[in-house]
């Protein structure tokens, strides 16, 4: 039995495609794969994505450096800090025997103050020009730079503090400051670059044979 | 599953031995990165001024010029010589790391400034004295640390193994 023209089955489709065949099918499944598979190589790119040196984190996770100049404190989050003299030699004296080094000694006058909470330094070391840093020398007690001495607010504390480095690197240096001993990412640190020398002077300081004794630490007036 | 009884098929599951670290003279220097470490002899020894050592022990020292190659001063040069073959240590690493020119035993060697170390391990004094030991010296690898992602030293491994005469000084 035909319907008439006029009056349509109102159930029936419109247009209607015939259902895909085996062939259709497998190129379907295929253009889904070819997709699933580049949004995984894409995603996959984009999460293994280094910058071309690497290590982004380190540069992004950089501490904040304040840079000031000798002679004139500087200001950081928890601390000052200030250098006021520079010396350099063969043998230091902490406490007892002089010690000798295979490269030289340079001596720095310090002074560190809190700013508005107990705060320790456990970080300071001297950078070259290569951007090498050398720690302040654990070789003896610094216990001012080692997180050994709590410094109390608006309370100064004076001392000198001793770093062994090679003698071709001691001509331009600067020093830097901070609170951490170990991790250092994203926090404040105080930058104070040493008045520059020439080798003649770093080779007097090297062959000078008469011991510098250090100064302890001591409290001074604000 | 399948796979790993494929792989296991071609030997993918048998026991891999640790490679072979190079055999080397002493008193030639071994590129340990970041440490250059030259090992230059060991030593029974007594009684130590300032060093605390147990009843019945003496100390077995190595000897090795170590200098940090890296950018910045490193605490990690306890780790840079190792021991085999020598019975009645104590601790597998050494106890004390001096350094020779003022027997200090600081915590960190700044970059470029060779020092002579002496590794310290305490051995129970009972145990026969050997004549020869064989000392490793190990080396990392500068590569991005995939958790941190931050170049680190990272992936310790032998470099070298260096057969060291002994020598008795406990009566000195």
């Amino acid at each position: 039995m035909s319907t008439p023209a006029e009056h349509p089955d109102p159930e029936s489709v419109a247009s209607h495609r015939a259902p895909p065949g085996p062939v259709q099918r497998l190129g379907s499944r295929a253009g889904v794969g070819t997709l699933l598979v580049a949004a995984l190589a894409v995603g996959g790119a984009i999460a293994n994505w280094r910058p071309v040196n690497g290590g982004g984190s380190g540069e992004r996770e950089r501490p904040f450096v304040q840079v000031g100049q000798i002679g004139e404190p500087v200001s950081t989050r928890l601390f000052d800090a200030a250098v006021l003299e520079v010396r350099g030699t063969a043998k230091v004296v902490a406490t007892g025997l002089p010690h000798d080094t295979a490269g030289v000694w340079l001596v720095l006058r310090i002074r560190l103050v809190a700013r508005d909470e107990p705060t320790t330094i456990g970080y300071a070391a001297l950078r070259d020009q290569r951007g090498r840093e050398y720690r302040a020398t654990t070789r003896f007690g610094q216990a001012l730079v080692s997180a050994g001495r709590l410094l109390q607010p608006g309370v100064p504390v004076e001392a000198e503090v001793a770093f062994e480095v090679p003698r071709d690197a001691a001509t331009r240096l600067s020093v830097r400051f901070a609170e951490q001993q170990i991790d250092r990412r994203m926090d404040e640190m105080a930058e104070i670059p040493l008045p520059p020398v020439d080798q003649a002077t770093v080779d007097r300081w090297a062959s000078d044979p008469k011991p510098v004794k250090l100064a302890a630490p001591r409290v001074v007036e604000p | 599953m399948a796979g790993l009884a494929a792989s296991g098929l071609f030997g993918g599951l048998d026991p891999v031995a640790k490679p072979e670290a190079p055999p080397v003279e002493v008193g030639k220097v071994v590129d340990g990165g970041p440490w250059d470490v030259t090992v230059t002899g060991s030593r029974l020894v007594g009684e130590l001024p300032g060093l605390t050592l147990g009843d019945g022990r003496r100390w077995f020292a190595v000897l090795a010029t170590v200098e940090n190659t890296d950018d910045e001063s490193r605490d990690d040069f306890g780790d840079t010589v190792s021991l085999t073959g020598v019975d009645g240590l104590a601790t597998e690493k050494p106890r004390y790391v001096l350094v020779l020119r003022d027997a200090s035993r600081p915590k960190y060697l700044n970059p470029g400034l060779p020092e002579k170390l002496a590794f310290l391990w305490e051995q129970e004094a009972g145990q026969p004295v050997p004549t020869r030991v064989r000392v490793q010296v190990w080396g990392k690898t500068y590569r991005l640390d995939s958790i941190g992602n931050t170049m680190e030293w990272l992936d310790p491994e032998r470099r070298a193994e260096i057969e060291v005469p002994v020598e008795d000084r406990r009566a000195g």
